[in-house]
């Protein structure tokens, strides 16, 4: 393979590459996404149930 | 670097003045310099590869803020865990493909910079022969390759061949690519200079068709649809025949497949059959003539006659010994050497068939019934024993400064200070089976090529793949059946980890996906209630 050929292989090569990068890039951050709403769902459902504590020892009745 | 345009008019000018000196130190200039080139430029694609995995993959963690806040409102840091463990699990997938990708398109963009070379080598014994060949028969400057000119060509054609196959990897594109290559090359060392490229070009298609012509001569397919097809008509049509070609072979392949995998389920379940009718099977088993036999499914077979009454656990306990002894026997006969004694060898036996085989297959009570009944939960408590052992003794050569090559291994191995040393530290002198076997892990280590390039890696990963490599459920049955005392089992699964996550860290590929069923097997553990929340997310997050 001439060095002509061989920049032009590398450069194929690295293009392609980059190319299943870039969608499994973007895959991996909808996951990332994914996992933070998870989280934010995690703190809010404790958040509910620490009002809700504090309403029940106040008397009140627990929101929903 | 010069463009071809500008390279190819000098080389005229030097010829037409006859400068062979002039010739020859453009030549060297040109392969340093375009060498030097190609491989800069495969560094670089490399460097910026790498920065865009980093990119793509930064590490994924619940930010301080929001530990704080879970905190404050009496959250619990194991039920975080669980709300991100099947995310996790996700991103652990995708990491590794990422990682793969850069391993990947790093060892094929190495190849291309390595080709010259490979080339070179091949060029100077077969290629160089069928060059001398080809010459003698003056027939590659002319138009060797029309149809006339086949027959000549086809045992150099078959030598191409043969190149591919045996330099070639196993993975098909990257044969292709070789065999392209080669041909390449070929054409154009005999090609003559003032040859255009499309000539040069035209004749390196027909070799490549030629090869596949020779090729699916014997191709049953080809041979009931174009039989007597001449090379001038198959290169016309060369595109639809390789893809009907290429299509038959994937469905005979897949259909003898599923014929074969058919045929064996019925001879297994005839066997079975066989066995279970027999009245003397039972009695077979209790005397060791039979125990396991390859072809069918012994744990079935096993399982049916004790639910029959026909034979009880302990049956299974003796009939089990004597088939390792029986083994111990034939690898003997067979010249096989093993670094264990004769009874470690047969307690190995008996082990992997409790846990790889009868494990899978048996129900887990009738597992443990069989090893109290053989006695058997020392085999598997002085398994692990050896196994934390040889783990501690990698952790020493490394504690010891011993990073150098496997000939100051051995001599470390069997240096009698560093026994004492061992001794100090452990409160044992490693055993012969551990010396052997520590041998072979570090042969195995310096024939790794990461190895090679990075001394410092010794026995402490080398060590930890004694558990790394387990089975899935291997652990799961230890628990199961309460074989060692649980913190010795908690030790090994830890140990077990570690050596995945060192691989890991490290790049060592082959290992990233046992590390990936390591983690799904530590999942699995908490989820059947061996490991607590707390173990899992340690073992997980070290």
């Amino acid at each position: 393979m001439t060095p002509q050929e061989q920049a032009k292989k590398i450069e194929e090569i690295y293009n392609e590459a980059i190319a299943k990068l870039d969608v499994l890039g973007q895959e991996r951050s909808n996951l990332v996404n994914e996992r933070q709403d998870a989280i934010r769902g995690y703190i809010k459902d404790l958040e509910t149930k620490k009002v809700n504590a504090i309403r029940t020892s106040l008397g009140l009745s627990a929101s929903q | 670097m010069s463009t071809e345009n500008e390279v190819t008019k000098k080389i005229a000018s030097l010829e037409e003045n006859n400068d062979v000196a002039g010739l020859e130190e453009m030549k060297n200039d040109a392969e340093v310099s375009f060498d030097g080139e190609t491989v800069g430029l495969a560094e670089q694609a490399i460097t910026r590869l790498n920065t865009k995995v980093e990119e793509i993959t930064p590490t994924v963690e619940t930010t301080e803020s929001q530990k704080t806040k879970i905190e404050n409102l009496d959250g619990n840091k194991n039920d975080l865990q669980e709300v991100t463990a099947p995310v996790d699990e996700k991103i652990a997938e995708t990491d590794i493909k990422i990682k793969s990708i850069e391993t990947e398109t790093q060892k094929k963009i190495e190849a291309v910079v390595g080709s010259e070379k490979k080339l070179d080598i091949e060029n100077s014994t077969e290629i160089k022969d069928a060059i001398n060949f080809l010459d003698q028969e003056n027939k590659i400057s002319q138009d060797l390759l029309n149809e006339q000119g086949f027959q000549t060509l086809m045992p150099e054609a078959r030598k191409f061949k043969s190149y591919n196959e045996h330099y070639g990897t196993q993975d098909k594109e990257s044969n292709s690519y070789h065999l392209e290559e080669r041909i390449k090359k070929f054409i154009q060392l005999n090609s003559p200079q003032n040859e255009s490229e499309e000539q040069t070009s035209e004749k390196e298609k027909n070799l490549m068709m030629a090869v596949e012509y020779r090729e699916l001569q014997d191709h049953p397919y080809y041979i009931e649809q174009y039989n007597n097809l001449s090379f001038k008509d198959f290169k016309k049509q060369e595109p639809e025949i390789l893809s009907k070609v290429r299509f038959f072979d994937a469905t005979r392949n897949q259909e003898s497949r599923i014929e074969k995998e058919n045929k064996e389920e019925a001879n297994k379940t005839e066997l079975i059959k066989k066995y279970l009718e027999d009245p003397q099977t039972a009695e077979k088993i209790k005397s060791g003539e039979i125990f396991f036999d390859s072809n069918t499914n012994t744990p079935l077979i096993l399982e049916k006659l004790i639910e029959k009454g026909a034979i009880s656990p302990s049956n299974v306990a003796e009939s089990l010994k004597r088939y390792a002894e029986e083994q111990l026997k034939k690898s003997k006969s067979a010249g096989f050497r093993s670094s264990m004694s004769d009874s470690e060898a047969i307690q190995d036996t008996i082990k992997s068939q409790l846990v790889h085989n009868f494990g899978d297959q048996l129900p887990v009570n009738l597992v443990k019934q069989i090893i109290e009944a053989g006695n058997f939960q020392n085999i598997f408590y002085n398994r692990i024993e050896n196994d934390i052992s040889r783990h501690n003794t990698g952790k020493l050569y490394k504690h010891v400064g011993y990073q150098s090559n496997l000939k100051k291994a051995s001599e470390f191995i069997t240096d009698p200070s560093q026994k004492q040393k061992f001794k100090e530290k452990f409160g044992q002198e490693p055993s012969e089976l551990y010396i052997s076997e520590m041998k072979q892990d570090l042969e195995n280590a310096f024939n790794y090529p990461d190895t090679k390039e990075n001394p410092d890696i010794t026995g402490t990963f080398f060590a930890g793949r004694s558990f790394s490599h387990k089975m899935d459920g291997y652990f799961d049955e230890l628990f199961k059946n309460q074989i060692a005392p649980r913190e010795k089992i908690m030790e090994a699964l830890t140990k077990s980890v570690e050596a995945l996550k060192f691989a890991e860290d490290r790049k060592f590929n082959s290992d990233v996906p046992d590390r990936n069923s390591k983690i799904r097997e530590v999942i699995k553990l908490n989820q059947d209630g061996f490991i607590t929340d707390e173990e899992k997310s340690k073992l997980l997050n070290p």
